[in-house]
């Protein structure tokens, strides 16, 4: 089983830097693109189905059709999928946009573009992290994609709880 | 007809006016009485063949308020604008200011008054009351002035210089006639008056010297018959310069012939007092008119000058936006030679680069499908992923291979045979070099199709001098269909144009992008999904021109309503950073091309439905 992060981003650019600059984590966790929420949805089927957790989603707000921001409410409303973290990568997101993603979609990070890779690095190893420890999943086999300090706490927790 | 005259008060002065005034004008009116105003209320109005109340006789009690009594009066709808008398005893009259400011109260009489007064009033506020609401009927004349001055004021003016001559002779006998040709001065300006003229016929100017306009002739009408007034006074200096216009007589008097006339003859002086009152009061009336005249000239001046001001800053606008076009004209003119050596280096490179890569097959297809610009959605990429991941077990290089365009498993198995990251490495850079090169191409084409716009706008071809034909125009509108067939792929375009159109003179290829304009900016609008309405047909309007109408409709959102009137006003909008010129540029071409051919272009818009339409003068048909 592996941890997924969905790319959704509908300019293939911008969807292309975005997984370079994950590459780091690539080899532990499984990152998926996506163009639209449609298609997101057909990635969100697929990491289920081949076993996989969903652990983390970034969309950007502006996508043809749905937002972003519909879709990631889509994913908080559902108590299946309430648990993944959601992060905004957006350049021009106006505020009702925000607000909405903050209330309704429990909205986790904001990144604006163009982002910081040491930022987004940060970002998404805490948030894996959180839904590692929030789920009670087992940290080991995705510990280089997690926050090292943290997750070193989790694992001796988790010993200690034997 | 009667006329209608109300006694209003109380008591013995009350009855006293009734008797008098109907003593006096009782046959040609009718003289109602009322204790109070109150009274009134019941009253029915004067009856069939009497005026509306010509005049009020008033006499209120200690205790009333005039100006209520005045107000209930001229509320009676029998009374609309009556004179009104006041007949009082009180020493002071403390209320009556409201009716006064209305003008109202036509005179206030003291009680008790000289028998017979109240009816010589009564019978002239009548006769004045009748004259100001004229009932079809001969006015009653007023009765005749009495005393010798107000006569004299009212006497024609030669009547009344006839008599002052007649007095001065009297009493200084005989003065002689003098008569003057055109042209003499009677009196210089800044030279002391010592002498009076009077002119007995003929006409004098007076003009005096202002310091920036020179000579200023005053109004003939105001000079009146005697010149030389100020030698009255003891300010001497005379203001104005007195000329003869007309051949003209007049007598000259010293002031010491004046003053003994007026010593001996109380006429001379009743006589000069007229005539100096009425010339001085036709000066003041006429410097009162001419003051009314000048505030309303500052007036009309400041307007002009706020209207120059506002025509000069547009000019200074205009000659701005001139420059700045110039400018960006210069600009373009001199942004071709390095925007052509890009594209051209960017060509070269692209032919040389896979020569100088050798044959390797998987390279040269990376480079040349990034050249290409060609990039997988992401559905292609995330099943081209999974089949590379099968073969390279890595995600990492299974998403760079992907990346940098090797897709097919079979070419991902070979290059990571053995390891060879160099063969990786060599596939990226390719992929990257072509992508870098598709963006320069893509970029020098952005650049030179913003160059092309810019030097179109600033100089459209055709407006040097570019030899007129007669064109079809719906060959023009083909011919920028077909130009735009790459772009129409998304949107119906549809023709239709009446058989037979007149033809235009005018200049094909600017024609034609009138109408390549008209139509991207439709398409624009449409966000590639929708239909644009072409439809040509000619028209004559109220002056007998005919004109071929061509109307490009399409059924987009429309333009904002604020926007409208300037769509056609030249200019670049930007979005995000990125210049464009879909609406601005573009339109304000089109309409530099119409207006060069004289004919209008306009826009009708609202959501769904938005309509250019361009109309050029048909030429006319050869007889």
């Amino acid at each position: 089983m592996k941890l997924a992060i969905l790319v959704l981003e509908d300019e293939p650019d911008v969807r292309a830097a975005l997984e370079r600059d994950l590459e780091p984590l690539a080899r532990t966790v499984r990152i998926e693109p996506a163009q639209d929420v449609a298609d997101a949805r057909e990635v969100v089927a697929q990491i289920e189905a081949e076993g996989d957790v969903l652990a983390l989603v970034l969309a950007d707000h502006r996508l043809p059709g749905t937002t972003g921001v519909d879709f990631l409410c889509e994913l908080a409303a559902d108590p299946d999928t309430a648990y993944i973290a959601t992060v905004l990568v957006t350049g021009q997101a106006d505020q009702a946009d925000t607000i909405k993603a903050v209330n309704l979609a429990g909205l986790d990070y904001y990144i604006a573009k163009p982002w910081s890779v040491a930022e987004l690095d940060a970002v998404v190893r805490k948030l894996l992290t959180d839904v590692v420890e929030a789920t009670g999943l087992d940290p080991m086999p995705h510990l280089a994609a997690l926050d090292p300090v943290r997750a070193m706490d989790l694992v001796r927790r988790r010993l200690g709880d034997r | 007809m009667t006329t209608t005259v109300l006694v209003i008060g109380e008591g013995e002065r009350a009855q006293a006016a009734v008797r008098e005034i109907t003593d006096d004008i009782g046959e040609t009116a009718v003289v109602h009485s009322f204790k109070r105003t109150q009274n009134l209320a019941d009253w029915g109005g004067p009856g069939a063949g009497a005026t509306a109340v010509a005049l009020v006789v008033l006499v209120p009690g200690d205790d009333d308020n005039v100006d209520d009594l005045i107000e209930s009066v001229i509320a009676h709808p029998a009374s609309p604008d009556p004179r009104i008398l006041l007949v009082t005893d009180r020493p002071y009259l403390d209320d009556i200011s409201r009716a006064l400011d209305r003008r109202d109260v036509a005179g206030v009489v003291a009680n008790p008054w000289t028998p017979g007064v109240l009816a010589r009033y009564t019978r002239a506020e009548v006769s004045r009351w009748l004259r100001l609401h004229p009932q079809g009927e001969p006015v009653p004349e007023p009765p005749p002035v009495g005393s010798d001055l107000l006569r004299e004021l009212r006497m024609p003016l030669e009547a009344a210089t006839h008599e002052l001559l007649e007095a001065l002779e009297e009493a200084l006998g005989p003065r002689p006639r003098i008569h003057l040709p055109a042209g003499v001065h009677i009196s210089r300006e800044d030279l002391d008056m010592d002498q009076l003229y009077i002119v007995v016929s003929g006409r004098v100017s007076l003009t005096v010297r202002s310091p920036t306009t020179g000579n200023v002739t005053l109004n003939h009408a105001s000079t009146g018959p005697i010149i030389g007034l100020l030698a009255l006074t003891d300010r001497r200096g005379s203001m104005v310069t007195a000329r003869t216009t007309t051949p003209c007589e007049i007598v000259q008097l010293t002031v010491e012939q004046l003053d003994r006339a007026l010593a001996s003859s109380a006429r001379v002086g009743a006589m000069l007092a007229t005539l100096s009152f009425r010339a001085l009061s036709a000066r003041l009336r006429r410097a009162q008119s001419d003051r009314v005249q000048k505030t309303e000239l500052n007036r009309k001046l400041q307007d002009a000058l706020t209207e120059l001001r506002q025509a000069r800053a547009d000019l200074v606008a205009q000659a701005r936006m001139a420059t700045l076009g110039e400018l960006a004209a210069g600009i373009a003119h001199e942004l071709n030679n390095p925007v052509a050596a890009l594209t051209r280096s960017a060509e070269h490179l692209a032919d040389d680069l896979p020569r100088l890569l050798g044959d390797d097959p998987v390279t040269r297809g990376v480079l040349e499908q990034a050249l290409g610009g060609i990039q997988l959605d992401a559905r292609a990429e995330r099943a081209a992923r999974k089949e590379v991941l099968a073969v390279v077990k890595d995600p990492v290089l299974a998403r760079r291979l992907v990346a940098a365009g090797v897709t097919d498993p079979e070419q991902a198995r070979k290059l990571v045979k053995g390891r060879d990251a160099a063969g990786v490495d060599r596939v990226e850079r390719a992929a990257g070099i072509g992508a870098s090169l598709q963006a320069l191409e893509v970029a020098a084409s952005h650049i030179g199709t913003l160059v092309a716009g810019l030097r179109q706008h600033a100089r459209p071809d055709g407006l040097d001098g570019a030899q007129r034909v007669p064109v079809d125009v719906h060959e023009t509108v083909r011919s920028a269909l077909l130009l735009l067939g790459h772009r129409l792929t998304d949107v119906t375009v549809s023709v239709k144009a009446k058989p037979g159109l007149p033809l235009v003179l005018g200049t094909p290829a600017d024609l034609v992008q009138v109408w390549t304009n008209l139509v991207t900016n439709a398409v624009d609008a449409l966000d590639n999904r929708g239909t644009v309405k072409i439809r040509l047909d000619a028209v004559t309007d109220d002056r007998k021109v005919t004109w071929v109408r061509v109307r490009v409709e399409d059924d987009g959102p429309g333009v904002p309503e604020e926007l409208q009137p300037h769509v056609f006003e030249p200019r670049f909008t930007t979005k995000h950073g990125v210049v464009r010129f879909g609406l601005g540029l573009g339109l304000g071409i089109a309409h530099t091309i119409v207006h060069d051919h004289s004919g209008t272009i306009g826009l009708e818009s609202r959501p769904g439905r938005t309509v250019f339409e361009v109309r050029l003068p048909a030429m006319e048909e050869e007889r």
